[in-house]
């Protein structure tokens, strides 16, 4: 290879490594969510008169679901349910324990109180989106007005969203 | 399943280096045995040292505000177009974000090999084309780093991270050229690929920028330099050939 090809290359390798380096920037884009939430599945049971139960998913067309306690008094999930059976909900990072309100339908005279007891982890996520908390839940109770049964699936909440973290049973409606 | 792609790649660039090494080593045997009877004699180009300035690195701190780098190389010809590299450095990072915070400093070295592709001109031609491997070793200090968690529904947390000292290391694959722009000096660049080799080990709070390696939150990554080189050379073509052979060898 003589000179005139090699000094081609090295013009050509320049002006490559220049895009390269405009393409650089002080900081990326955070695309992991910086808050994890609880995947909460609603379901049904149904009782025939032969003693079988058949459980069905339950989108909860017309729902209230209100944090209790946090600074916003106001309902993440109100009325037109365009989420499908799964709510996401996020605990409290700064303690271990939070509740929530839960009702079923807009229409329903009562709802039910959810509490959650959980252990708290401090994730690194990268630089982009910094830090993060991760959670093991230890235990859920609630009140029984239309929630008939609430079951611990998958305790552990990270940055995995297609988990359901726990299946919440309601009375039929 | 990346881990183990990663290391078939690194076991891959090991192979290329050295089966290139033998193919050259073959070719030129060959061609010796069918032109000439006699054996001809091996050529000794002499030695070279050089040494290596990346202003890369200089354009990079120019453009990036939270990073610091500086990277020099030394490297040795040793024989049959195999050149022993050094390469070293220091940098630093300071990371000021409104959730997160902390700086770091670090030193490092890298050392492998350089295999030149290209068959030599004449015995004056140093230019090369070449591929090559390097191990290489940052020991970073990182500060005590701060973070903050935003949440409008619960509320804000923060914190802080405790300092610590972290070692880095890591396997690259090189390649590149280098062209000779008067006796001497020389300009070119390397493409690198490095393959971060213990990546837990910084999985608590990862660097943003380690000199010598580039971002410490990445298991693999793509970087380049752009050396200015000068060589010292001693020994020219001293060996086994006669000046008559050296004649005829320069005028080929």
């Amino acid at each position: 290879m003589n000179k005139k090809d090699f000094s081609l290359l090295l013009v050509f390798f320049v002006l490559l490594s220049s895009a390269f380096m405009a393409c650089q920037q002080d900081r990326d884009p955070c695309l992991d969510p910086k808050i994890q939430k609880l995947i909460m599945g609603a379901y049904t049971t149904l009782d025939s008169p032969a003693g079988v139960i058949t459980i069905f998913t339950s989108s909860l067309p017309s729902p209230i679901i209100t944090p209790i306690g946090a600074a916003s008094v106001n309902p993440i999930y109100y009325g037109i349910n365009s989420q499908g059976h799964s709510f996401a909900l996020s605990l409290s990072s700064v303690s271990d324990s939070c509740q929530y309100f839960v009702q079923a339908d807009t229409t329903l005279p009562v709802g039910d109180t959810v509490s959650f007891n959980y252990t708290r982890q401090l994730d690194f996520l990268s630089n982009a989106c910094g830090y993060t908390y991760f959670y093991n839940l230890l235990q859920i109770s609630n009140t029984g007005h239309n929630i008939d049964s609430i079951v611990l699936e998958n305790p552990g909440i990270t940055t995995n969203v297609n988990v359901e973290n726990i299946k919440v049973y309601f009375h039929t409606l | 399943m990346l881990r183990t792609s990663k290391y078939i790649f690194i076991l891959f660039s090991f192979l290329l280096v050295f089966s290139s090494h033998n193919l050259l080593a073959q070719s030129t045997t060959d061609t010796t045995s069918s032109e000439d009877t006699v054996k001809k004699p091996k050529i000794n180009y002499g030695h070279q040292v050089a040494v290596s300035f990346d202003v890369a690195q200089i354009l990079y701190n120019n453009m990036l505000s939270y990073r610091k780098g500086y990277e020099l190389a030394a490297e040795y010809y040793m024989k049959d177009e195999l050149y022993l590299v050094a390469e070293g450095g220091w940098g630093s990072s300071n990371i000021y974000y409104t959730d997160l915070a902390y700086t770091t400093t670090n030193n490092f070295f890298r050392l492998g090999i350089n295999r030149s592709l290209l068959e030599r001109a004449s015995l004056k031609d140093w230019d090369m084309m070449f591929i090559g491997l390097r191990f290489g070793m940052a020991f970073i200090d990182r500060s005590a780093g701060s973070y903050n968690i935003s949440d409008t529904l619960w509320g804000n947390s923060s914190g802080t991270i405790p300092a610590k000292n972290l070692t880095a290391y890591w396997a690259e694959v090189t390649g590149g050229m280098r062209l000779e722009l008067v006796k001497g000096f020389y300009i070119g660049y390397n493409i690198r690929g490095r393959f971060l080799m213990d990546v837990k080990a910084l999985k608590d709070l990862a660097p943003q920028f380690i000199a010598g390696y580039g971002r410490g939150d990445k298991s693999s990554v793509f970087d380049f330099n752009l050396y200015l080189t000068y060589g010292i050379r001693w020994n020219k073509h001293s060996s086994t050939l006669t000046p008559k052979q050296v004649d005829k060898a320069e005028k080929n």
